[in-house]
């Protein structure tokens, strides 16, 4: 029963131990900033928003506006052996599965300035849907030796060769595939063939890090919609064989949303031609269509584009700056008139105040003489 | 659930790991925390099962432990030990093997109370040899909860004895004034009554974890009817789409291949699916950092040094760690009052002597001074026998006595002669008073301190030290106390001159005095006012000198009257009756029951806070309504409180009904003269106090009416057919107090109001007595820093101090309410915002449970990205300072009305976390559909985007919970842009080539396009401002209480930095001008006046063979017992026994 002993013995002292520690930490006295939405504040705010996002805006949407783009879809083009048929058409038969489509279109180009560059755009192709992403094997694609039985089982039904679990795909699952293989050819003024530069296109970072060529390719097999297998996509180039073919690279980086571009070819540049972009005028585009779309209701299309330092021509950003910018200074402007009327009703504000002299009971006159010092300060406040 | 459904590849579209990290976190905290709350638990009870009792085991006293104590063990307990278990007293040091014991921690009575052992018992004595040879049978009833009632049977020697509760002591009890007692133990441990009347122990929970509850029931609900509907989607997908979709993404080999049958197997999969990635709405972190939370709140508690209490050592402590926000929302407080509003110390305060009132301290000029530390106290040193804790300050007193006046000595005389207290003369020669009553005991010890010292008695006199002259006075009779006379008095004899002296409640005495001093009386009359105004108890004095003729015609009728065989109380009052009359008033005494520092605030601040205070004590009506008066819960601009003590069921009925007829009739009437009305309109709560009223008054509960109830009517009062008029009543008073209430009934009106009201209660406690109720309550706190530590150990939240109850509510209640409800609010935006990007991409991705974020990034979501700053906000936050919160206790009323965490609030939370997620879905869709970066490559690839969609989420909820946050200290600031940081360097780190992930490149690639910064930017400002400017609106155009004060606070800060803040108010007394209330009130119990002019209490012992044996009718009024004669000490005075 030490409690109790006078305060003042030192022993007294030395039995006091369960006092807590008077430190700022805990006793919630930390230093601290304790912000309140002012009008001070709040109002520039508001238009320094304002006034901030709307040059902003009105940059982003010219830049985009500076961006040349051309879009072909093609989903519905001619058969060029047979002009009657569309090559969609075409694809209906199932006889023609694995069979090539050309289909040739002349357009009219504008004027390219800079480094142009060739995609290919779908519509309503699900590259999104969790069957299809996951169907893939990121350690065979990059180079370990997967043996068949250890494959991705997300790969079925395009794992193993039907009727033979010993024999896989490579790659296997079935964004490898579907991929994509149309291929498209150029030439300006029926005469000059624009060069189109097939690596350089992929991620550097999947290109070195995520896509590696197994030593191997033993019991490995092309995926039945292919043409040839993987270590022949380009046997004149090594580099760009195998996994390590930028064309595949691109396909297997899944997009977000059904509808999606993917590059597919670079404008060479260093021909003399089109040194600075791609000159105005006719150039006939050959597609050698083999890649059916349209029993999903999907659409092919290819796409000519410059950039900018935002990247590819979309005015959404340039719009929804200008939209908020704007709604920014609606508020503010708001915001003011109704603190200029608020202002006339001080009085309100004052009362609530005053009433709560009362509360503090007993509180030194002093404190409440100063409510009218107070309430000068809200006043000053705005 | 959810993580076996994962383990299922063909539904899963997550990694089994996703779930794992937050699961394996989440439970071990959990796991950590409860073994941390066990051991404390443990700790504290083992600190009671392990008190040390003296156990009589083969002859020998040896120390056991509590728990180990046994029924049919022999106990032996010391002076002022706390009693192990429920007794059978077997013998006692005292004379006649009587024990006196203390209750307070039973039934709140702060009397000693007197028990006493069955003579055969009695001649064990502390015969150890005999004791372990006792041998006896003892029938008693089954274990109960009735604190008054006993009854059994003792074979012993192979006569019968019939027990009863004299003969029991409790468990609880204190031994008290005596030297030793052994007892029989009749029950232990849980069947003891005092554990019997403590209730079961109920898990707690708050009002906040139930709704939330109920919340996540709807949030599964809503997590249901999102999954179907995406089921019905993905099913029309698969059929339109996926099914022609085939070529390059074929079904599944189990899966049907008709088209309708197909669609719908994988739709009915894709539920599942849908089940798993959206099952983050409800968050298995939200009830671990709820914990944490809290955990770290009551850490605030036990850390406050202003809920230290310095004298006793004893800092706050929360028991429970899980009720902390239900502080914030207290609506009813149920007190104890002694040890709990009272310290259970008397002082003699004041005194009116001849129409001269002395005890305020004056200056020279005569101004009254306010007492406190330096006020110069009353030197009694020249009197041997003053006591050091004796404190006066009026040295005017002294001085009159010093001078020889003649009143002022007649006035103490009466005090050291008229009483029953019983004198002990320690070992080292210290005089000390064993007082049955505290309220005598000071009166006696004022005596002694001024001079007129109280020093032995014996049967038949009294002997008092007047200025070192011993006289001995010839005590002819004791006029002894009771509850209907309300006065005791006393004849004494010296030197032939037959005086009567009287104490009594004013009243009574008033009815009772000589015409001759009606001056006097009217002086007097006006002094007992003052000091029952301030709250004192009083008690006036007179005298009356007796002719010896007749006094012996008195005496003969007394005489007659005490052999009456019926009605002997009665008869004796008549006798009584006849002698008090046309007495001499000689003055007025004022005690205090000393409250507890800084009680009064304490209870008006919580008054004002909106918080109904209603006290529940054991003790006695007078008393109660005393200490309602002096600790300001009963205040004298309230009408006169309705006493309800009618002892029937109809009775309690009608008067129940009288008082509610009575208060409605004054309210429709208008009368809102006075008291506080508090206009409830829409967010902002101003109170205003006036007498126009022309303010809206929707709650008119706070009228000024104050109940008081006895314990019986209590009886009937709680049945069900009477429970809801009580409540009804109780509800419309201001102040209600129950007295003579017993444990249990504590706890059931405790439990009434908690059933019927939906409201918090909180109960406070001292005793064993309040275990019930502190058990019942949301809230139980107990005082700590006493003997007793039932009341701590089944308590919440135990403090040394009642008035800490104050800041306990004020402002940890408010903060804990408040940072939880912030947490609470912001925890489900943040989860709704973040899972429903899911659904939006739902639309896009053919219904098929694709994850939009990085499995990783799902995991580490809750626990690592944004727990941290809400979490500290949780901890750290507060709107306006504690200062602050105790000044304008108005900004508790939030609390009280739910206000800031409810189903509406809820519902706008997950409202503003659906838009928030349409936000963060849809502006970077907008951006990046059909967008490359800057040198041709692919940006709105599914990981790119993803990586997007969560940098901007993580950034957008962490500037929301900026946005909450109003006390920025530097953790805040740590955490918060340390989350933001993190977040980017750890994706930056974890999607390098070194790692290996196939996410490699992405955070680089994305975060270096123009597009990202771009989206982020807009996004933030677009989920940011609508928030500043609706809490703009908010706070300028309808301020909350918490808004006005904070500013208030701010410009004060910046205004006057060096301003003291302490405003707290000073003065506890206050003047009034209301007119004469009774301030009686004495805790006694009759019948020491017999034992003391029976010498059955008495050491020194007459020889007295000759007469007839002493008999303890008197005492027990039971003829059941006989006392053997007194042991003959042959050293004695010769005194005889004034035998009746």
């Amino acid at each position: 029963m030490a409690p109790g002993t006078p305060t003042d013995s030192p022993q007294g002292e030395k039995t006091k131990n369960r006092r807590p520690k008077d430190t700022k930490f805990k006793q919630q006295k930390l230093p601290a900033w304790q912000p309140i939405l002012t009008a001070n504040t709040v109002l520039p705010a508001f238009f320094a928003i304002g006034v901030a996002f709307i040059p902003l805006g009105v940059a982003l949407l010219v830049t985009s506006n500076n961006i040349t783009e051309f879009v072909l879809d093609y989903t519905n083009c001619k058969n060029s052996q047979n002009p009657n048929e569309t090559c969609a058409k075409f694809f209906e038969n199932v006889n023609n599965t694995g069979l090539i489509c050309r289909c040739e279109q002349e357009v009219e180009l504008p004027e390219f300035k800079g480094q142009v560059y060739m995609y290919y755009g779908l519509t309503n192709f699900y590259q999104n849907h969790r069957r299809y992403v996951k169907s893939r094997d990121d350690n065979q694609l990059n180079g370990q030796s997967v043996g068949v039985s250890s494959l991705n089982t997300d790969c079925d039904p395009y794992r193993t060769v039907k009727g033979n679990d010993s024999e896989g795909y490579a790659p296997c699952g079935a964004i490898a595939n579907s991929l994509f293989n149309d291929s498209y050819t150029m030439v300006f003024n029926n005469s000059v063939p624009v060069n189109l530069l097939k690596t350089g296109i992929a991620w550097v970072s999947d290109k070195s890090v995520k896509f590696n060529n197994p030593s191997n390719w033993d019991h490995m097999h092309k995926p039945p919609n292919w043409a040839r297998p993987v270590w022949e996509l380009d046997v004149n180039a090594t580099s760009n064989n195998g996994y390590k073919n930028e064309d595949l690279i691109v396909w297997m980086r899944t997009a977000a949303l059904p509808s999606f571009r993917k590059l597919y070819r670079r404008i060479d540049h260093s021909q003399t031609e089109f040194k600075d972009g791609l000159q105005a005028g006719t150039y006939k585009i050959t597609i050698d269509y083999s890649y059916p779309v349209t029993a999903f209701q999907g659409t092919k299309s290819i796409i000519l584009t410059t950039t900018s330092w935002l990247g590819g021509k979309n005015p959404f950003l340039g719009i929804a700056y200008l939209v908020v910018g704007s709604l920014c200074i609606i508020l503010g402007v708001i915001f003011s008139v109704i603190q200029l009327k608020w202002g006339k009703r001080v009085g309100d504000f004052g009362k609530t105040f005053a009433v709560k002299k009362i509360l503090i009971q007993n509180v030194p006159k002093s404190f409440c003489l100063k409510e009218s010092f107070y309430q000068n300060q809200i006043l000053g406040e705005k | 659930m959810v993580f076996l459904c994962q383990l299922l590849p063909v539904i899963s579209s997550l990694t089994p790991l996703t779930t794992v990290i937050p699961l394996v976190a989440v439970l071990l905290v959990t796991a950590i925390k409860d073994a941390v709350d066990d051991f404390q638990r443990h700790k504290n009870d083992d600190i009671v099962n392990n008190r040390l009792s003296y156990v009589l085991r083969d002859g020998k006293l040896i120390e056991e432990r509590w728990h180990k104590v046994m029924v049919g063990d022999i106990i032996k307990l010391n002076n002022n030990d706390f009693v192990a278990a429920d007794l059978l007293l077997l013998s006692a040091s005292e004379p006649n093997s009587l024990c006196y014991i203390e209750t307070a921690e039973l039934d709140g009575e702060t009397n000693l109370k007197v028990k006493q052992a069955i003579d055969e018992t009695a001649q064990l004595e502390d015969n150890h040899d005999l004791m372990s040879e006792f041998s006896a049978e003892l029938l008693c009833e089954p274990p109960n909860n009735r604190l008054s009632k006993f009854e059994g049977k003792l074979t012993y020697n192979r006569k019968e004895y019939s027990l009863d509760n004299e003969k029991v002591l409790l468990r609880g009890c204190i031994l008290r004034n005596t030297a030793w007692c052994y007892g029989l133990v009749i029950f232990a441990g849980r069947d003891t009554k005092l554990m019997m009347n403590s209730g079961k122990t109920k898990f707690k929970r708050t009002h906040i974890d139930r709704l939330m509850n109920l919340l996540i029931i709807g949030i599964f609900l809503f997590l249901v009817t999102m999954c179907l509907i995406c089921t019905v989607a993905c099913g029309v997908w698969e059929s339109f789409i996926g099914y022609d979709f085939q070529a390059y993404l074929p079904w599944e080999s189990f899966v049907p291949t008709s088209k309708e049958t197909g669609s719908a197997t994988i739709a009915v999969l894709v539920f599942l699916s849908y089940i798993i990635i959206l099952n983050t709405v409800v968050p298995i972190s939200l009830y671990v950092s709820v914990e944490i939370i809290r955990l770290v709140n009551s850490l605030w508690i036990n850390w406050d040094v202003k809920l230290y209490y310095d004298k006793k050592d004893t800092p706050a402590k929360a028991r429970t760690t899980t009720l902390n926000e239900e502080l914030g929302q207290i609506e009813y407080i149920f007190s104890d009052k002694t040890g709990t509003l009272t310290q259970n110390i008397m002082t003699f305060n004041k005194c009116s002597i001849n129409g001269k009132s002395y005890g305020d301290p004056m200056d020279e000029l005569g101004n009254m001074l306010e007492i406190s530390e330096r006020t110069p106290k009353v030197d009694f040193s020249d009197n041997s026998y003053a006591e050091p804790s004796f404190e006066f300050y009026d040295k005017h007193l002294l001085e009159d006595i010093q001078s020889g006046v003649k009143e002022t000595e007649a006035f103490f005389r009466n005090l050291a002669l008229c009483h029953t207290v019983m004198p002990e003369t320690k070992k080292d020669g210290r005089l000390e008073y064993q007082a049955q009553s505290p309220d005598e005991g000071a009166l006696v010890s004022a005596a002694r301190n001024f001079g007129f010292v109280f020093k032995s008695r014996t049967p038949s006199t009294i002997t008092i030290e007047v200025n070192g002259e011993t006289e001995i006075y010839e005590l002819l009779c004791i006029l002894d106390f009771n509850n209907v006379r309300k006065r005791m008095s006393v004849i004494v004899r010296k030197d032939g001159k037959i005086t009567l002296y009287c104490k009594g409640a004013d009243s009574i005495i008033f009815e009772r005095l000589d015409p001759s001093c009606s001056q006097l009386k009217e002086l007097t009359l006006s002094h007992l006012n003052e000091f029952a105004q301030t709250g004192l108890r009083t008690l006036c004095l007179a005298q009356k000198e007796l002719q010896p003729d007749v006094y012996d015609k008195w005496k003969e009728k007394h005489q007659a009257a005490s052999v009456t065989l019926d009605n002997r109380d009665d008869a004796l009052d008549g006798v009584y009756e006849e002698i008090e009359k046309n007495m001499i008033l000689v003055g007025a005494t004022a005690i205090e029951d000393k409250l507890q520092d800084g009680v009064p605030d304490a209870i008006a601040n919580l008054a004002l806070a909106g918080i109904k205070i209603w006290v529940l004590t054991g003790d006695k009506q007078e008393t109660a309504i005393n200490i309602g008066y002096s600790c300001r819960l009963l205040t004298e601009e309230m009408e006169e409180p309705f006493i309800i003590s009618a002892e029937s069921c109809e009775e309690v009925q009608k008067e129940l009904q009288t008082a509610l007829d009575e208060i409605k009739k004054a309210k429709t009437s208008g009368r809102n003269d006075v008291g506080v009305i508090i206009a409830n309109g829409g967010g902002g709560q101003a109170v205003y106090n006036g007498t126009n009223g022309h303010l809206p008054t929707q709650q008119e509960e706070y009228g000024d009416f104050a109940l008081v109830i006895n314990g019986h009517s209590l009886v009937y009062a709680l049945k069900p057919e009477l429970e809801g008029l009580f409540l009804e009543l109780g509800c419309s008073c201001k102040a209600i107090i129950c007295c003579r209430v017993t444990p249990l009934q504590k706890a059931l009106v405790v439990d009434l109001v908690k059933r019927s009201k939906k409201s918090i209660t909180l109960a406070i406690g001292d005793g064993a007595n309040d275990v019930s109720m502190i058990k019942m309550a949301h809230i139980g706190v107990g005082i700590s820093g006493q003997e007793g530590m039932q009341a701590v150990l089944a308590s919440d939240y135990s403090m040394a101090q009642f008035r800490y109850l104050e800041r306990l509510l004020l402002v940890h209640g408010r903060w804990s309410y408040l940072r939880m409800c912030k947490f609470l609010r912001y925890f489900f935006y943040k989860n709704f915002a973040f899972t429903l990007c899911h659904f939006w991409f739902a639309f896009f991705c053919g219904f098929s449970a694709q994850t939009l974020y990085d499995p990783y990034f799902i995991s580490l979501y809750n626990v690592f990205y944004t727990s941290l700053p809400v979490l500290v906000l949780g901890m750290l936050d507060q709107d306006v300072n504690d200062d602050y919160s105790i000044r304008y206790p108005k900004l508790y009323t939030p609390g009280l009305q739910d206000a800031l965490f409810n189903k509406r609030k809820f519902l706008w939370s997950v409202c503003e976390g659906v838009i928030s997620s349409l936000i963060l879905f849809f502006i970077p869709y907008g951006a990046f559909l059909y967008t490359h970066g800057v040198s041709g490559y692919d940006l709105a690839d599914m990981q790119s985007f993803g990586t997007v969609v969560a940098a901007i989420l993580v950034v957008a909820t962490n500037l929301r919970c900026a946005l909450d946050t109003s006390y920025w200290t530097g953790f805040n600031h740590f955490v918060m842009w340390g989350s933001i940081i993190y977040f980017f360097c750890f994706i930056l780190a974890f999607y390098s080539e070194g790692i290996g992930y196939s996410y490699v490149g992405v955070a680089l690639s994305v975060f270096s396009s123009a597009n990202f910064w771009l989206c982020l930017l807009l996004t933030c400002t677009l989920l940011i401002v609508p928030v500043v400017a609706y809490r703009f609106y908010t706070s300028n155009i309808n301020p909350t209480l918490s808004d006005k004060v904070r500013l208030r606070q701010r410009i004060k800060k910046t205004k006057s930095r060096s301003r003291d803040l302490n405003f707290r108010r000073q003065s506890t007394m206050r003047r009034s001008t209301r007119s004469m209330r009774s301030g009686y009130a004495f805790a006694h119990q009759e019948g020491f006046g017999e034992l003391i002019t029976s010498g059955i209490n008495m050491r020194e012992r007459a020889e007295d063979k000759h007469k007839e044996p002493v008999t303890l009718t008197k005492i027990t009024r039971h003829d059941s017992t006989r006392s053997k004669p007194p042991p003959v000490e042959p050293n004695s005075n010769i005194v005889f026994v004034e035998h009746l």
